[in-house]
């Protein structure tokens, strides 16, 4: 009997102890509240899919040793559906490591009936496994980009691995930054822009999703019940930051151009989940989200370089700069081939990247 | 050379491991992790022309060099068996 099968709402609580274990604090007892995060984000998700459970490998006593979370996206590829599996968590108890029980858990997920498989934010280690297994690196999905807004509170934070600074450094950090931003130009502050901007929902998302999806090949297929599930969980990864959605608006016409996620991190870095306009209208967009961001006091921003931001943001002076591993599997060639094309509208909001099993603080004890 | 030593010669050259001998316990020892697995899955197949699939395979059979290549040799033989008419 194969020692792989589905996640069962049973197994929570040995799923939660084990990526405590592997994970998160090394502790094999785990917090309360992380087999219910499990719960919500794998198993309640209004777009858990049986056919494409998360997974687990269970040793000789029946005892879970391994685990491969799975969150299916519906999506829609050259108009019609498809299922997308974003490979979350995989994680092995260490006694059982050298069995191989990682191998054998993304091979029997990348073995499913999904029509693709993705993982945004692999290891070097994972890459080499995915490629012996069939996969393929999305490249241009590697690269990500980041606007400085802040440098000295930027450097500051990340030369000590943590934004919070003694009052009398912050004041001083500020002072420079006032003064750089204030006198070089590659600097300056983003400028805000005549346009006006209302709060993004799941009701006006799905509204305008499918305009502005239109022009790709691949796209998710949003609906509304997903759509409210994705921004309760979205919000309640804390330690990223505040969610920020907004719909931009011309000013003139109250026309959408384009929407945008993240995360407002205050004296901080703040990802970008989503930004999606038509081509014509991403410099505007982008724009409100860097005043937005610059405006909110974070230190920068970051996010995922899409092809169409790659101008945008090339004359905004962005940084590009290797973001982790975008990894793609499918038996459908013309998918794989859309994608490295650039004709795939997958933003990070679409994947498991902002899902927050790892970083998600909960009550001591269990 | 014998299946038993083209194979140590994979552990040794690709994986970088050096197996004591036929009969060395690989999983009891930690040198098989889910990469040298994968690996080595991939370097069976290019050395001996044997498609080996995780979905088909118990971790048992990679416990030592003597049961790969017991493994191998019947995946083989299965394959000339295959091209007889």
């Amino acid at each position: 009997m194969s020692p792989i099968r589905a996640l069962e709402r049973a197994d929570l609580p040995a799923v939660a102890a084990l990526h405590e274990l592997c994970v998160r604090s090394g502790r094999p007892i785990p917090p309360r509240g992380l087999d219910a995060y499990f719960a919500r984000t794998l198993l309640d998700c209004p777009w858990a899919d049986p056919e494409i459970p998360s997974l687990v490998y269970t040793d000789e006593d029946g005892s879970v040793v391994g685990f491969q979370g799975s969150s299916v996206r519906r999506a829609r590829f050259e108009g019609q559906p498809i299922r997308i599996a974003c490979a979350g968590p995989l994680v092995a108890h260490p006694r059982v490591r050298s069995r191989g029980v990682g191998a054998f858990l993304i091979n029997a997920y990348m073995r499913g009936p999904q029509d693709l498989t993705i993982i945004d934010g692999g290891t070097e280690q994972m890459r080499e496994i995915w490629l012996l297994l069939g996969g393929e690196m999305a490249h241009l999905e590697c690269v990500g980009w980041a606007r400085i807004l802040r440098p000295w509170r930027f450097a500051y934070a990340h030369l000590r691995g943590r934004p919070d600074a003694p009052a009398p450094v912050r004041l001083a950090l500020g002072a420079l930054d006032g003064a750089t931003t204030r006198w070089v130009g590659r600097m300056a502050p983003p400028p805000e822009r005549d346009l006006s901007a209302e709060p993004l929902t799941p009701t006006t998302l799905l509204e305008h999703a499918r305009a502005f999806g239109e022009h790709a090949a691949l796209h998710i297929d949003y609906d509304e019940p997903y759509l409210r599930w994705l921004f309760d969980e979205v919000a309640a990864v804390h330690p990223r930051g505040t969610p920020v959605a907004r719909l931009v608006r011309a000013p003139r016409d109250g026309r959408a151009l384009g929407w945008y996620v993240y995360y407002l991190l205050p004296g901080g870095t703040s990802y970008v989940l989503a930004l999606v306009a038509a081509d014509r209208d991403v410099d505007p967009v982008l724009d409100h989200l860097l005043h937005h961001a610059w405006s909110g006091g974070a230190t920068a921003v970051r996010g995922r370089i899409e092809p169409r931001l790659l101008e945008p943001l090339a004359r905004r002076r962005c940084l590009m700069h290797y973001a982790g591993m975008a990894l793609v599997h499918s038996h459908r060639r013309e998918i794989l081939d859309a994608i490295a094309a650039g004709r795939s509208q997958l933003t990070r909001l679409d994947g498991e990247w902002w899902m927050g099993p790892h970083v998600l603080a909960f009550p001591e004890g269990s | 050379m014998s299946t038993e030593e083209r194979i140590a010669r994979i552990f040794r050259e690709t994986l970088s491991v050096e197996v004591p001998s036929p009969t060395t316990d690989i999983i009891e020892a930690g040198l098989l992790d889910s990469l040298a697995l994968v690996t080595l899955l991939f370097e069976l197949e290019s050395e001996f022309g044997v498609a080996i699939t995780l979905e088909h395979l118990d971790v048992e059979q990679l416990r030592t060099i003597e049961r790969i290549a017991a493994l191998v040799d019947s995946r083989v033989g299965e394959g000339e068996r295959g091209l007889r008419p």
